[in-house]
């Protein structure tokens, strides 16, 4: 169970990265959307990250993965684009 | 801000960067492997906790009744209890203290150890001396090789720690005068260029690396230069200015000893009924000592030091009546000093460390130590490729090569020298005493060959390839090493329980195989493509300041 929850929790944490990359190239309204959606996601990994290591860890542990999430997304990008065109 | 000030922020960063570039990644790297330096490599490095420790409270406590028989009575106040497998301790022991009154008016902790298999619980040995002498007579192996590398890079207190404490301070002003030169900093969050030079490869590659990890590097930077400067600079200044220089007052009052209110009234205590309910009720916990005050006594306390619970401090310790059992308290490390002092002070390691949440936390702190490592190498690599192919710089060209042959192979030498800790570990057959001297024979050895072979070869992207490569050969052959010598093959060890030791070797696996798929498709030789016109001798430190920007 722990398992699934800190699957979801990365991938909220992506999720936020890729909201926050859509935002910057997005209209004035979507990018409010963006931007708002980006806040959610890691609000919601936060919260998931909560129910294993309580409130007082979890922003600790979001704020690290955010870290690793963005890490992934700029440096894997490039080599994803490449192999798909 | 004014452009003339954004380019002084900019030199100050970039020479804080150069002069301290290959000692930050020294303590940066060795930082990602001493994250799990207790108790994962602990365990990996001992055969004897490999496996499941002896959890069986009850025998625990017959053998602590057992030594209580045998030790003069002055011994029995304080009773300690130290558990196998949970943190740094390889047996159990089972120590008795008693505080002596030297001459010269001094205390000192005299103490009667007993160490006890850490799974058949039979006797071993027994220690009897100070407390210093207890705690320094213990085996070194390559954890607390590492973790001590990194905490003071061996030079021990004061120099070592001044140095590492420094270090942080000096990471902290980079991370700042970076986020200060970096005006578009929100903007260049996804800027990677990978494909149209080697520089901007490099920058933003450094920028990437800085921006997105910023809060872990600002944070990992104060924390470390709190813990390094805390015991050496801190603790003496705090206590010269509040507490008229003595230094016991001021520890004392932050983390205040257990007491019990003794009543005269005899009783006996209750350890292995404690422990076991204890245990049932906080499975997730690891239990790292017992320590028992008042033995004997109706009013005496047991205190179990935890690892892994609900908070942010690392350590939580919980009280109970010896013999009731009833709980009276439950505190961290400075969580006595009720104040906000106290919980800044508990958050300080854990942060460091990133052991408050369990492996899962342990391995997002280890990756992002890893990018604060190539942080400083790719400031390095700039530094280097803005002077030996740009119009910076006022040695020749040469030199720069040579400073960049000497980066290599220092890092990747530090890489070699704890990947070769592993075979030390298995293979070393010397007493417990030299032990650790072997193992600094073979680390510091090892590095030492790699920075001269780094030096000898024009090439650095040629070395950097081939060491990539031996690194990769020797991640992947350790698990290989550990099941000829100590039978522990790979899927062995996940069948029989060794959960530990199967996902250390397993992650050497997949980090020899990234390593060689690495060294791959590393480029054998600068590409020529990214050689830039040399345009010396005048400097244009602004027109690099704008491209940086």
């Amino acid at each position: 169970m722990n398992s699934l929850i800190l699957l979801l929790a990365v991938l909220a944490n992506i999720a936020t990265v890729l909201c926050w990359h859509r935002q910057g190239r997005a209209g004035a309204k979507a990018r409010l959307s963006f931007i708002l959606a980006g806040i959610a996601a890691f609000a919601i990994s936060c919260a998931l990250l909560a129910i294993p290591y309580a409130w007082s860890r979890a922003p600790f542990i979001a704020l690290g993965l955010l870290g690793l999430s963005g890490w992934l997304h700029v440096f894997a990008r490039p080599l994803w684009l490449k192999s798909s065109s | 801000m004014q452009r003339d000030t954004t380019k002084k922020f900019y030199i100050v960063h970039s020479w804080l960067g150069v002069i301290t570039g290959i000692l930050l990644f020294i303590v940066a790297f060795t930082g990602a492997l001493s994250v799990f330096g207790h108790n994962e490599l602990k365990i990996w490095s001992h055969e004897g906790i490999r496996s499941d420790v002896s959890e069986d409270y009850m025998a625990i406590e017959s053998l602590v009744r057992q030594h209580v028989a045998e030790v003069d009575p002055e011994y029995r106040d304080h009773v300690r209890i130290i558990l196998p497998g949970q943190s740094s301790a390889t047996s159990l022991f089972i120590a008795f203290e008693k505080d002596v009154e030297l001459e010269n008016g001094q205390h000192e902790h005299h103490v009667i150890a007993y160490r006890h298999h850490p799974q058949t619980l039979e006797q071993e040995d027994v220690f009897k001396g100070s407390l210093m002498e207890w705690f320094t007579s213990g085996a070194t192996d390559m954890a607390d090789f590492m973790v001590t590398f990194h905490a003071d890079l061996h030079l021990g207190n004061p120099w070592g720690l001044v140095l590492t404490g420094l270090l942080g301070l000096t990471l902290f002003a980079s991370v700042v005068t970076g986020v200060i030169i970096h005006r578009k900093i929100l903007k260049e969050l996804f800027s990677f260029r990978p494909l149209r030079s080697l520089r901007l490869l490099i920058t933003d590659t450094h920028k990437v690396l800085g921006v997105w990890g910023l809060l872990f590097h600002g944070v990992i930077a104060f924390t470390g230069a709190f813990l390094g400067l805390v015991l050496v600079l801190l603790v003496p200044a705090a206590a010269f200015v509040s507490f008229a220089g003595d230094q016991e007052k001021l520890v004392e009052t932050f983390i205040p000893e257990i007491e019990p209110a003794i009543t005269g009234e005899a009783a006996e205590p209750r350890t292995g009924d404690i422990l076991t309910a204890f245990r049932n009720a906080n499975p997730e916990l690891r239990l790292v000592d017992i320590n028992i005050h008042g033995w004997g006594d109706k009013a005496a306390i047991m205190a179990i030091s935890t690892l892994g619970g609900d908070t942010l401090a690392a350590s939580e310790t919980y009280e109970f009546n010896a013999v009731t059992g009833e709980e009276q308290k439950r505190y961290s490390t400075f969580g006595k000093h009720d104040s906000v002092t106290g919980s800044l002070l508990d958050a300080m390691y854990p942060l460091h460390f990133g052991n408050f949440g369990g492996v899962f936390v342990k391995i997002i702190w280890s990756l992002l130590g890893i990018g604060t490592a190539l942080l400083a190498v790719t400031g390095m690599m700039i530094w280097i490729e803005r002077r030996a192919y740009g119009p910076e710089g006022s040695l020749s060209q040469r030199a720069y090569h040579r400073i960049s042959r000497f980066t290599v192979g220092s890092c990747m030498g530090l890489v070699v020298g704890s990947i070769a800790l592993f075979y030390a570990q298995l293979l070393l057959r010397v007493d417990d005493q030299s032990f650790g001297f072997w193992l600094g024979v073979i680390f510091f050895g090892s590095w030492l060959a790699i920075i001269g072979y780094a030096l000898a070869i024009d090439n650095s992207y040629k070395s950097i390839q081939s060491l990539f490569l031996l690194c990769g050969l020797m991640a992947l052959g350790v698990p290989l090493a550990n099941a000829l010598v100590t039978g522990d093959a790979l899927p062995l060890a996940f069948a029989e329980g060794k959960m530990v030791t199967a996902w250390v070797d397993a992650s050497l696996l997949v980090i020899g195989g990234f390593l060689i798929w690495a060294s791959r498709k590393l480029p054998a030789e600068r590409p020529a493509s990214s050689s830039l016109k040399r345009q010396r001798p005048t400097p244009q430190t602004s027109e690099l300041l704008e491209e940086s920007l």
